[in-house]
């Protein structure tokens, strides 16, 4: 009865004389070369990136958005989401610290939300960068611009006080 | 599809006017009530009512070409930046000093 414990061991086709050791490749053969008709204007200035992309110059938008960040666009992406962390941090604070208006219900309402609204501005920039661009330099742009009109001013002078 | 991209523009339109109905009230709120408006006050004030504006047709014009659900990101996040526009301009014109009583 060791047949229990040897089908634990192997999976049903593992004697299949098509599999072969190691990887191989799968599905119709793509050229590196002339597949730009994806985004034209994105694998035009594809080599813009880090140095190691210039290889890529050619190759279609799919292949950049598949391409490894580079550890210097990791540590950038780190210590801009750290700042918006903290941006978010800081509006939730004064979402939390601002006393309620009085000025007739609606404004009342819309001011309340609007504070909440200002604390989700934050992650929600943070968002629309990293989902709606492909290029890691339009990313960290946008991210850079955002780590500008974001700043928590109203906590910052609540601390300045 | 166009008619689920015009709901949107419509509704987060109608909010983000709500924004700019806010600054320019504030504007003739203040000048109504005798408040003297300076140099940076008008600044900061013009640029709360721009806010929403630039808001709406930024996120106008990148959301054009993209999928519905990024179009509506756009436009929540342009809503939400314009609130914290207000608040931020808010805080800063009690900050510079851009309006007074004399």
């Amino acid at each position: 009865m060791n047949r229990g414990d040897d089908e634990a061991l192997n999976w049903v086709g593992d004697d299949d004389p098509t599999l072969a050791a190691g990887w191989k490749p799968v599905g119709p053969k793509v050229p590196l070369e002339g597949g730009t008709e994806g985004e034209p204007a994105d694998s035009a200035a594809g080599g813009e990136g880090a140095p190691n992309v210039d290889g890529l110059a050619g190759a279609s938008g799919a292949a950049i958005v598949a391409r490894q960040l580079t550890s210097v666009e990791l540590v950038v992406f780190g210590l801009l989401g750290g700042v918006y962390l903290l941006y978010t941090i800081g509006w939730a604070l004064v979402a939390l610290k601002t006393p309620p208006l009085d000025a007739g219900m609606l404004n009342n309402f819309m001011y309340s939300v609007g504070l909440w609204l200002a604390v989700a501005a934050v992650p929600l920039w943070f968002g629309c960068a990293m989902w709606l661009t492909r290029r890691p330099v339009r990313r960290i742009v946008s991210l850079a611009i955002g780590a500008i009109m974001l700043i928590p001013f109203p906590f910052l002078f609540g601390l300045a006080k | 599809m166009k008619i689920a991209r015009t709901a949107l523009a419509v509704v987060l339109g109608l909010l983000l006017a709500y924004n700019l109905w806010q600054a320019v009230a504030s504007i003739v709120d203040l000048v109504g009530h005798g408040v003297v408006i300076r140099g940076s006050g008008w600044v900061v004030l013009i640029a709360a009512a721009i806010a929403p504006v630039a808001g709406f047709v930024a996120a106008l014009l990148l959301g054009r070409g993209r999928a519905l659900w990024a179009l509506a990101l756009l436009y929540v996040t342009a809503l939400a930046v314009s609130w914290l526009a207000f608040l931020t301009l808010s805080a800063l014109l009690a900050r510079v000093g851009g309006i007074g009583l004399t």
